[in-house]
């Protein structure tokens, strides 16, 4: 099945189903618009979509600008606390009320003709009322908000649908490694920084695809891997000549599209060792023993660095130290967030230290980032050869098992969390087509 | 050597910084940092500890970012980038402990895969004496538009 095809344009005459096959997807669902305006449709109109962190709206009166699709959001935080998922869309013409990226504001007034809103989205005052007549009611004409908002651990999620599955029910399985990565946090809270912002040539799911991808380690980034940093816990004593371990750690669909690497079991204690002996470290690990005892601490430091990569169907990794966010801007261009924790309380030498190990990897500017997304730019440009129609997902389905969970697992370097993430996105664009 | 910096002396400074990274002559443009010199991208914010940077090198920092273009497989200089600054609106004042503060505006141009970025910014140059030649203690390079979306940053500027 490796033979190049006619490459007539797909979408004309065959349906997603044919498209995403069990262990490849076709190369137009990368590059074809129209196919970026379906998934806007059948996944960022229905699903739960992320939108921001409590930390970034503190207090009443705080709100943050956002997208959705390509669909302007407001997220604001309420008198009374409450949070609030506004359409940017003045009723009257059409205007986004609000340019600011993030600020604190009681009110938002409309450029255009005056018209004021508040901050839950009420509208209190039309300008020059006489010219609408009686029984105009201007309750009528508040900024809309989204149809539903959730929270979970403190990551705010909008969904564009009215119905669905509930936010805990599209978390699923992922919910507990959420926990595990967040208990990182040694007073168990901890704030968004402000983020490390990329864009690249190429569609967002190459960088969906990528980011529980343990295959590409050792190729990608050999050059940052030679540099042999000393910040690098979880690759303490690998042999970067080899292959980096990765096929001795998991790749497990965790039910939903979502999904994870987990390299617990390849590092045993190595992450612990090298998380004490970094600045603060031993100070940070005590009071992480003395909140979680020395099992979860252990476990949730080795998921909060390097061990486990977590991704959040559809644009939502967890990886590192930080909450990444995938933002689709067209089929060819993406922009993504890379927001690193900061976590209360814990010593300000090694938040430093963790802030620096951030920069140095992540980042236009990072050792590891870049090398990524040259990667993403090259296959945009590769999968424009139509003949040449398959993008190939078959890694490790020979030995593919289930947990006792009933995930299914393969080792680290193989694609079991490319089949979830497309297994997921076919489910939800038939339910749309 | 005196301790104060004329005008043209400090353009000189400038101008020798910007052409060993324009020529790729990295190795070089390492040594005009002083041990403890810190090279610095600010992004959202103006505190290095809290907010997060587009690039915070340390000297052992930025000499792994320098090794990383020896390399075969920095696929992100792969070609690589081709840069031409260009630098006006010099300015020279004394910092509060008697340093020479270089001030200038500078527009980066970097061309790599039939795209050419532009990145204007402007530069801090803090100096000091080291063994009677200027070294940098800091290169802040203030961009004037910080906190947008970029895709290759991976090389100095």
């Amino acid at each position: 099945m490796g033979a190049a095809g006619s490459g007539s344009s797909a979408l004309d005459d065959r349906p997603p189903s044919e498209l995403v096959l069990d262990d490849r997807v076709h190369r137009s669902l990368y590059t074809d618009p129209r196919v970026f305006e379906l998934e806007a449709q059948a996944i960022f109109e229905r699903t739960w979509v992320y939108v921001g962190h409590e930390s970034e709206l503190p207090h009443p009166g705080d709100y943050k600008t956002a997208e959705i699709a390509n669909q302007p959001i407001i997220v604001s935080r309420d008198e009374l606390g409450e949070l609030h998922v506004l359409y940017n869309r003045c009723p009257h013409r059409g205007t986004t009320v609000c340019e600011e990226e993030r600020g604190t504001a009681n009110f938002f007034r409309c450029p255009y003709h005056g018209w004021t809103f508040k901050n839950t989205g009420k509208i209190t005052g039309v300008t020059l009322p006489d010219g609408y007549p009686d029984g105009f009611d201007i309750n009528d004409y508040g900024l809309s908000p989204v149809a539903r908002v959730d929270m979970y651990r403190g990551l705010i999620f909008a969904s564009l649908a009215p119905e669905g599955p509930s936010l805990d029910e599209h978390l699923g399985r992922a919910r507990e490694y959420i926990d595990l990565k967040l208990d990182a946090a040694p007073e168990g809270r901890y704030e968004l920084r402000s983020p490390s912002r990329c864009y690249v040539g190429g569609n967002w799911k190459l960088q969906m695809e990528n980011s529980v991808d343990g295959y590409h380690g050792t190729f990608v980034h050999q050059s940052f891997l030679n540099l042999q940093p000393r910040n690098l816990g979880s690759n303490q004593g690998v042999d970067v000549g080899r292959d980096y371990g990765a096929e001795q750690g998991l790749s497990v669909d965790l039910g939903g599209g979502h999904s994870m690497l987990d390299n617990r079991s390849r590092l045993g204690t190595i992450v612990t060792e090298f998380t004490k002996n970094r600045p603060g470290g031993a100070q940070y690990w005590e009071m992480l023993v003395a909140r979680l005892g020395p099992e979860r601490a252990q476990a949730a430091v080795e998921a909060g660095t390097d061990a486990i990569n977590l991704e959040i169907f559809p644009n939502l990794v967890l990886i590192a130290n930080q909450v990444r966010l995938v933002r689709p801007c067209a089929v060819d261009r993406t922009e993504i967030e890379l927001y690193p924790l900061g976590f209360a309380g814990a010593p300000p030498e090694f938040e430093k230290d963790q802030l620096r190990v951030h920069e140095m990897r992540y980042g236009s500017a990072g050792f590891v980032g870049p090398d990524d997304l040259e990667v993403f730019r090259r296959v945009q440009r590769g999968l424009q050869a139509k003949a040449v129609e398959w993008v190939l997902f078959e890694r490790g389905m020979h030995r593919t098992e289930k947990d006792h969970h009933g995930a299914l697992v393969a080792c680290s370097a193989d694609e079991v969390p490319q089949r979830a993430f497309w297994r997921e996105w076919k489910r939800l664009v038939e339910l749309c087509v | 050597m005196s301790l104060e910096l004329s005008q043209a002396e400090a353009e000189d400074f400038l101008i020798h910084d910007a052409l060993l990274l324009d020529e790729r002559r990295f190795d070089e443009w390492l040594e005009l940092f002083a041990d403890n010199g810190i090279y610095w991208i600010p992004s959202a914010g103006d505190d290095p500890d809290n907010d997060t940077s587009i690039v915070y090198d340390n000297d052992e920092v930025r000499r792994m970012r320098i090794r990383r273009f020896e390399s075969r497989h920095n696929w992100s200089q792969d070609p690589p980038s081709r840069t031409l600054h260009t630098i006006s609106n010099v300015r020279v004042e004394m910092s509060e402990t008697g340093e020479p503060v270089v001030y200038s505006s500078q527009v980066i141009f970097a061309a790599r895969v039939n795209h050419t970025s532009i990145l204007p910014a402007r530069c801090v140059h803090r100096l000091e004496q080291v063994n009677g030649s200027w070294k940098i203690a800091l290169r802040k390079v203030q961009l004037l538009d910080p906190f947008q979306f970029m895709e290759n940053l991976s090389f100095p500027i």
